[in-house]
């Protein structure tokens, strides 16, 4: 699978907000509907290692949801199916239109989010983070000042609709929170040489 | 014939039941909600899996979609009670019932118009 810069994906879930007029907290089924695509709980096979909570299915321009795990996927106002969602979508609008494009034949072809360290997997998770914490609307949220402590990163995951594994996550990527030495969050970036997260 | 209570909907049913949704505005979980089922079996049927559900649903449906509740009917492979009751109780009927499917589209087309003539 091709690279893709992650301007590029940054840019593919901001073009979907504009063109869906999304706002904060959107309703990612409603999106999946307005794309076209199809949402389905059924069971589906853990991987050995890791369970799969979705995948799409390109050529029937759907989305399926595991439903062995529909529990996990509805609790804490169902912000993890959020997130599964919206990493199918970028499967997607990176993967699946350029597999079309590519006239590859293969009818099993599915992606699958189970946690894979697979690049196709790590770029529909930035993708994820991207359209349910976009850039430019996340930075208008930021506290003012230089703020400090978990609760603007708990206040922040609640207003966006998702845990706050991915939005401090996102908020160390985009350089404006770090962890200082008794882990506690502060805003900008990282002092000093560290460690780069994934996503 | 066998009882519809265990069978599938037909394929043209969730296909056009989630057109009609769309259309109207409607999530997937919204609509589930007005029905009073599972979310998660509105996607099986959405997406051609799982039994037809019961006429009272389909008639629901109908309702909340604003189509012919005997065409939802019909693509959900459901027979009228009154068609299904009738057929229990006489075995022409039943009979004629089972021979409707084999019958050719110009024989189909004279009961027609026999039903047609015998409209008031």
């Amino acid at each position: 699978m091709t690279f893709i810069p992650e301007a590029r994906i940054e840019a593919r879930a901001a073009e979907l907000w504009r063109r869906h007029e999304l706002t904060v907290g959107f309703d990612v089924e409603r999106l999946l509907d307005e794309l076209s695509l199809s949402l389905l709980w059924e069971e589906v096979d853990d991987g050995e290692e890791a369970i799969v909570l979705g995948q799409l299915i390109p050529q029937k321009r759907q989305v399926v949801l595991n439903e062995r795990h529909v529990e996990k996927l509805e609790e804490n106002e169902r912000r993890l199916l959020r997130f599964t969602l919206a990493h199918e979508i970028g499967h997607f609008e990176l993967h699946a239109r350029h597999f079309q494009e590519l006239a590859f034949d293969d009818d099993e072809r599915t992606w699958c989010r189970d946690g894979s360290p697979d690049p196709v997997e790590r770029q529909a998770e930035m993708f994820s983070a991207a359209l349910l914490m976009p850039r430019d609307v996340l930075r208008v949220a930021l506290p003012a000042g230089d703020w400090q402590g978990w609760q603007p990163v708990y206040r922040l995951a609640d207003r966006f609709g998702v845990n706050v594994s991915p939005m401090r996550i996102r908020l160390e990527k985009l350089g404006w929170m770090h962890l200082d030495e008794q882990d506690t969050p502060r805003a900008g970036p990282s002092p000093g040489p560290g460690q780069s997260p994934l996503f | 014939m066998t009882d519809g209570d265990q069978r599938e909907a037909g394929q043209a049913f969730g296909p056009f039941i989630q057109g009609l949704r769309r259309e109207g505005g409607l999530t997937q979980r919204q609509l589930a909600a007005e029905l009073d089922i599972d979310f998660t079996y509105l996607s099986k049927l959405e997406n051609g899996r799982g039994e037809a559900p019961g006429e009272k649903t389909v008639r629901k449906l109908a309702e909340i979609l604003r189509v012919d509740a005997e065409e939802l009917l019909a693509l959900a492979g459901r027979l009228p009670p009154a068609l299904r009751e009738k057929a229990r109780n006489d075995v022409e009927f039943a009979r004629f019932l089972r021979q409707l499917p084999d019958m050719t589209d110009e024989e189909l087309r004279s009961l027609y118009s026999k039903r047609d003539r015998s409209d008031p």
